[in-house]
């Protein structure tokens, strides 16, 4: 982990009233984490990706090991087009979701959300064997913002010429995201540039509070070697023609013979969720709480959790230890 | 995924290619119009497994491939990956449901369905 280099960003963004909580490593909130969260779906919120998984994958043979690793087709990416896959193990379990930067045929740049790098790094490095490529952690080099919402494109085109930066633009659930990727002497100049142009300073409260509402999975929380791809609902993610990767066999299989036994569900309650809860239907168990979001809405506290098939249609009430829990079906998987 | 089956006895320090399995790479390289050749092993990344078996017929050896003579033909094996193939025997199956060149590797833990990846 790059302790020296998450410093940097950290006091940095102390001084511009971040305040850091025990229960996060990366800031908790800007002082109005209401104000944060409705900068998601009005205008732009802005974070620090600098303490996630930043890692180079460099040589001729990089981009062809990392399509024989994961579940989607990177062969047919051009350079300077990016592409997000998911590594998998021989169980069809996910080890982590990279978006792939194909900078140059034989420069990978790799992105996640993930704050253990070494998850995708070992993962890649006891797969490189005969190949000419090699991958090293980068995040002591480079710093990288996120930009959320309707304004992130306008607003990420500040940074596109005279920040050395690179743009990786995805769907986040309905809203747009886009990932600024520099080198890490111009995080400061970068951040200012963007929130004087209107980029709302965010946390983790209002990142998660808005991740749980679209209902979108994150490493450590829904994408862990307990979850494969299709229960996640990454199915988009997975190419179903390109051939063999490592975990194809187990996840062509779940979905030929529509084997799920559970799904990610959206889950409100009256009272507030606690991540781990078990959720249970008649005293049987049902499912399990993964993400909260700590921003409570306007009728109800919200989480992300997986619940098995009986329980996994929109409406469904179930039981958990903080009272009754409604199961919203994912529109990703209608 | 499918669970090994007991292997042949090989030495821990070579692999060994059957006779109808050099047969079959003689076949290939005389049709490819080599005189000289020897046959590449080897191992990569990939597969359901995680593991793939590489067969190639190439001109020579690479500095560091380890050399193994077996039935008239070269065999050469990156060290990277001998240590992944050690004591494997290299068969060929023909006929309508033969599955080709086949691996039978005691390091393998699982073989996927197909038999061309495994884990250890």
């Amino acid at each position: 982990m790059s302790t020296s280099a998450t410093s940097s960003t950290t006091r940095f963004l102390e001084s511009h009233g971040a305040e850091f909580l025990s229960s996060y490593g990366l800031p908790a909130h800007f002082g109005d984490p209401n104000a944060e969260l409705e900068a998601f779906s009005s205008s732009v919120a802005m974070l620090d990706r600098s303490s996630s998984t930043c890692i180079r994958h460099i040589g001729a043979g990089a981009l062809d090991l990392l399509h024989r690793l994961s579940t989607n087709d990177l062969l047919s990416m051009q350079p300077g087009e990016s592409r997000t896959t998911l590594l998998t193990s021989e169980r069809g379990r996910i080890i982590d979701a990279l978006d792939v930067v194909l900078e140059a045929s034989d420069r990978l740049l790799l992105l996640s959300d993930s704050l253990n790098p070494l998850a995708a790094l070992d993962w890649i490095d006891r797969f490189t064997i005969i190949e000419d490529a090699e991958a090293a952690d980068a995040s002591q080099d480079l710093a990288r913002i996120a930009l959320i919402g309707p304004r992130s494109e306008e607003l990420g085109e500040l940074l596109a010429d005279g920040f050395d930066s690179t743009l990786v633009s995805k769907s986040w659930g309905e809203s747009h995201r886009l990932d600024i990727v520099m080198p890490r002497h111009r995080f400061e100049d970068a951040w200012d540039t963007l929130a004087s142009a209107g980029a709302c300073p965010s946390g983790e409260l209002a990142f998660e509070a808005a991740r749980v509402d679209r209902g979108i999975p994150a490493p450590g929380y829904e994408l862990t070697d307990a979850t494969n791809p299709l229960e996640a609902g990454l199915k988009d993610l997975v190419s179903f023609t390109k051939g063999c990767y490592i975990g194809q066999e187990v996840v062509a299989r779940l979905d030929t013979y529509d084997k799920l036994q559970r799904r990610l569900v959206r889950l409100t309650c009256d009272s507030p969720l606690e991540r781990g809860s078990e959720l249970t239907a008649n005293s049987k168990r049902a499912g399990v709480v993964t993400s909260v979001s700590e921003i409570a809405g306007s009728d109800a506290h919200a989480g992300l959790g997986f619940v098995r098939r009986d329980y996994w249609e929109d409406g469904t009430v179930i039981d958990s230890p903080e009272g009754s829990v409604t199961v919203h079906a994912l529109p990703v998987f209608a | 995924m499918t669970t090994a089956h007991p292997k042949p006895q090989v030495p821990i320090n070579s692999i060994r290619v059957t006779e109808k399995a050099a047969g079959k790479v003689r076949e290939f390289a005389t049709r490819d119009g080599k005189d000289v050749f020897g046959l590449k092993v080897a191992v990569k990344g990939g597969g359901c497994s995680g593991l793939t078996y590489v067969l190639e017929i190439v001109d020579g050896p690479e500095d560091d491939d380890k050399v193994i003579e077996q039935n008239g033909i070269s065999v050469y094996v990156p060290k990277k990956a001998f240590v992944f193939l050690a004591g494997t025997v290299l068969d060929f199956s023909d006929g309508l449901n033969g599955k080709g060149f086949e691996f039978t590797n005691p390091n393998a833990k699982t073989n996927c369905g197909c038999g061309t990846s495994f884990s250890v």
